[in-house]
């Protein structure tokens, strides 16, 4: 009942998206995705999970239909516009990790953007002690375990405080420890009020989140 | 099998014609340093990418940057090149000069012919084309390094884009922001893509150790090419061609 009265965050009107030189295509695809609490986009492999995920991002551009974003028409957003109002997790968080230092990631974004240093230093501190990387404050991102590195990546998706996550395939890699600490996280997440569109067929994981408002895709079609 | 597999696909010439193509109009780009005769050249490299199925569109979406560039050389050509035929002076300095333009130009279409004509070789399969580096004597090693090299090129640039995806997913804009902060966020980019490249080469590597690669001195294939009459007269015409040309231009 409570849910029902959260406004929507995402909204895909009739959007249809194809890849150049391949069969697969998104049809006349209708979301809504509420802004507080999680979603859980599921479905089979190659069902087109992660090409909405890049649609809602920006990423990817659809070939028609209407993409709204907390109300805003988000076909004619910038990528940093949506990045503000969306962090996305990466399939492998490796590939948004780019500073060669665990410190320097968390901060390299919030100086570019001008954040004053004192508030850089303390929401990095918050943030690795949130997410127990306060030991590798100074390593290296690249010698990183890969449940280390996920952490991290979303350690600085949080930095700038978006009030809404897109997680695909956050499982992928993780052993039964690594995908315990996100489940706990992706709960505190929620407790805080964070909006979390959740991608993953990991189904033990997923049955963590028994208030989730389940999609279902398949073969680039919402199934349910 | 393999001759099976590879006679599904339908290839109209030989991969070594493709290359001799490819090789004429790169040298003659890079040896003739006349404007009216790159014009040239370039016009035969268009037709002969589009008689060879090169991939044209491909090609425009690399030349995004040339204009800018092309501009950019202008300039520095005229500032400290040659005073020839000045257009624009402030003070001592030559701000524009029909020199600047021409070597502006010069350079502009080396690069636009190198690319097109590059694209002949794209419709071939890579099984196919170590097989004609092998078959024209180049060792199969480097012929399979040239080719996977080839195909690291568009991991490369997968990777890169999805960096540069994540940086602007964390709230930075790049076209708003200073040039020097933005090649810091270039720079910052190609670390990891550089070492995630090494780190996929060398997982590459180890399991084509694993798989036997090297095992024996002599490698023999079941699959062969063969040259057409059409592809030898092509190949020959091409040679032809290119020696009148730096004939005619250097004598």
């Amino acid at each position: 009942m409570q849910k029902e009265n959260v406004k929507n965050f995402i909204e895909l009107r009739n959007v249809c998206f194809a890849y150049p030189n391949a069969s697969f295509s998104l049809e006349n695809i209708d979301l809504n995705i509420k802004a507080r609490g999680i979603t859980l986009l599921c479905g089979p492999n190659g069902s087109g999970k992660s090409t909405i995920c890049k649609l809602i991002t920006g990423i990817l551009q659809p070939t028609s239909g209407t993409l709204r974003i907390d109300g805003e028409n988000a076909l004619q957003m910038t990528l940093a516009q949506r990045g503000r109002k969306i962090g996305f997790l990466f399939q492998n968080p490796a590939q948004q990790i780019f500073a060669p230092e665990v410190s320097e990631e968390l901060a390299f974004i919030p100086r570019l953007l001008g954040m004053p240093e004192n508030e850089i230093e303390a929401r990095s501190n918050e943030l690795l002690q949130f997410f127990g990387l306060q030991k590798h404050k100074n390593s290296p991102t690249f010698f990183l375990s890969r449940g280390e590195k996920q952490r991290l990546a979303m350690a600085g998706i949080l930095f700038m405080r978006p009030p809404f996550l897109i997680l695909d395939e956050p499982t992928t890699g993780l052993d039964e420890e690594n995908r315990q600490k996100l489940a706990d996280l992706l709960h505190k997440l929620l407790e805080q009020g964070t909006g979390i569109l959740l991608i993953s067929h990991d189904e033990p994981f997923a049955a963590q989140f028994p208030d989730a408002e389940i999609i279902t895709i398949k073969d680039g079609r919402i199934a349910n | 099998m393999a001759q099976a597999v590879l006679a599904k696909t339908e290839y109209a010439y030989d991969p070594r014609t493709r290359l001799t193509i490819v090789l004429c109009l790169s040298s003659l780009s890079v040896f003739i340093s006349d404007v009216r005769w790159l014009l040239g050249i370039f016009a035969a490299a268009f037709l002969l990418t589009l008689l060879f199925k090169g991939k044209i569109l491909f090609a425009v979406k690399q030349f995004k940057w040339l204009l800018p560039m092309f501009v950019m050389l202008c300039f520095a050509q005229s500032l400290f090149g040659a005073a020839e035929g000045v257009l624009l002076q402030l003070g001592s300095l030559k701000l524009l000069s029909i020199y600047g333009i021409r070597q502006a130009a010069l350079f502009s279409l080396r690069i636009v012919i190198v690319v097109l004509s590059a694209t002949i070789l794209l419709p071939e399969s890579s099984r196919r084309m170590i097989q004609a580096l092998s078959q024209m004597h180049c060792p199969y090693e480097l012929a399979f390094m040239v080719t996977t090299a080839v195909r690291f090129m568009s991991v490369i640039r997968e990777e890169f884009s999805n960096s540069l995806h994540a940086v602007q997913m964390r709230g930075a804009d790049l076209k708003h922001i200073p040039m020097d902060k933005r090649m810091k966020v270039y720079t910052y980019i190609l670390l990891p893509v550089m070492s995630s490249t090494l780190f996929r080469a060398r997982q590459l590597s180890i399991s084509l150790d694993l798989r036997g690669f090297r095992r024996s001195k002599e490698r023999s294939s079941y699959f062969r090419l063969k040259m057409s009459a059409k592809d030898w007269m092509i190949i020959i015409l091409a040679l032809a061609i290119t020696v009148a040309c730096l004939l005619i231009y250097f004598l």
